[in-house]
């Protein structure tokens, strides 16, 4: 049984595996996973009253900064900033001081999919194939306890990684959640 | 082993051919973002359709996305079903048709002079502040003495596509 499991579910556990270091940095604030994100100022961009902003502002910016191309709308997120959309990303103007930046955003390969499915976005039977994998391990945790026999088995030098194992999460919840 | 095998193949086939079928566009009711406010309290738990600019797409795993209108005065709330896995960062800026269950959500304010940090406090140690109405006399329209009622809109979406821009 531990060896079929682990065959099954060898995929699956590469995919929860690497994802599950990503979104442990994504949490972390380390950065985000699924989306890459690379930022440019754009010089020489004149300051400008909301209600002067027109298709010829817009379009100087979009000159300045090599997108002329990408342009889709543009946005007032508040009264002195401008928000201008682009294909894969956007451009930020400060409307009282001209200071802009453009920000190409693109989804981050590999990590992208493998998050999709470690967040069950998929849904539907995702959750239920998701969910023999979760008990899978379990069994497979168990099972992989009593594999090895004598003294590297969990009588001997087995039993002390297990305990090590069991005692470093309590340690983490008495520093961070039980005081 | 094949049993097995021949189970999860199955399933996975089943899977693959109900899922993006809730296509519940015939029976929606076409609404203007402007009018949400207006008309959200006769349309809440119905079936809306909306069309606007997605002003925002959540960067933490696309679960919710903000509609603006063309004056760009109202922003909606759009979150994700179960019918849609996520919104992709690459619809900022795009002009979409909405179609989900518009949803309404209460919210108390205190017109006390507490600030915001001793709200939360006593909401954390009391639950609710003590003069509050029920959810039921806020739906009727009552007004506690100390306590005024926001209610704010948002769509749950079973599906939206993307338009030609302006």
């Amino acid at each position: 049984m531990h060896r079929k499991l682990g065959y099954l579910f060898f995929g699956m556990a590469i995919v929860y595996g690497v994802s599950g270091i990503a979104l442990n940095h994504h949490i972390a604030r380390h950065w985000n996973p699924s989306l890459v994100e690379r930022s440019e100022s754009i010089q020489g961009v004149r300051p400008m009253d909301r209600e002067s902003v027109g298709k010829e502002y817009i379009q100087e910016i979009l000159e300045k900064a090599g997108e002329k191309d990408n342009y889709k709308q543009y946005y007032f997120p508040g009264q002195g900033s401008l928000l201008i959309y682009l294909d894969k990303g956007h451009i930020n103007v400060n409307l009282e001081t001209g200071e802009a930046t453009v920000i190409k955003i693109r989804n981050r390969r590999v990590f992208r999919e493998m998050n999709f499915l470690h967040y069950n976005k998929p849904k539907q039977l995702w959750t239920y194939f998701a969910d023999l994998f979760a008990f899978s391990l379990i069994v497979l945790a168990v099972s992989g306890l009593f594999m090895a026999r004598g003294k590297k088995g969990i009588r001997g030098q087995g039993g002390i990684l297990f305990g090590v194992g069991i005692i470093i999460p309590l340690v983490f919840l008495l520093l961070y959640l039980w005081t | 082993m094949k049993k097995v095998l021949a189970i999860l193949v199955a399933a996975l086939l089943i899977s693959c051919n109900s899922t993006n079928k809730n296509d519940n566009t015939q029976s929606a009711e076409d609404v203007a973002l402007e009018n949400i406010d207006v008309k959200g309290g006769e349309l809440t738990d119905h079936v809306v359709r909306v069309t606007g600019m997605v002003s925002h797409v959540c960067k933490h795993g696309g679960q919710k996305m903000f509609l603006t209108n063309s004056s760009q005065d109202v922003n909606l709330l759009v979150r994700v079903s179960k019918s849609i896995p996520e919104f992709d960062i690459a619809l900022e800026g795009s002009n979409v048709e909405v179609t989900g269950k518009l949803i309404a959500t209460m919210v108390n304010e205190m017109e006390s002079d507490h600030s915001e940090g001793e709200m939360q406090e006593a909401n954390k140690a009391e639950g609710e502040p003590a003069n509050c109405p029920t959810e039921e006399a806020m739906k009727a329209g009552a007004e506690g003495d100390e306590c005024k009622t926001n209610v704010t809109y948002h769509v749950e979406a079973t599906s939206f596509k993307e338009l030609a821009s302006r």
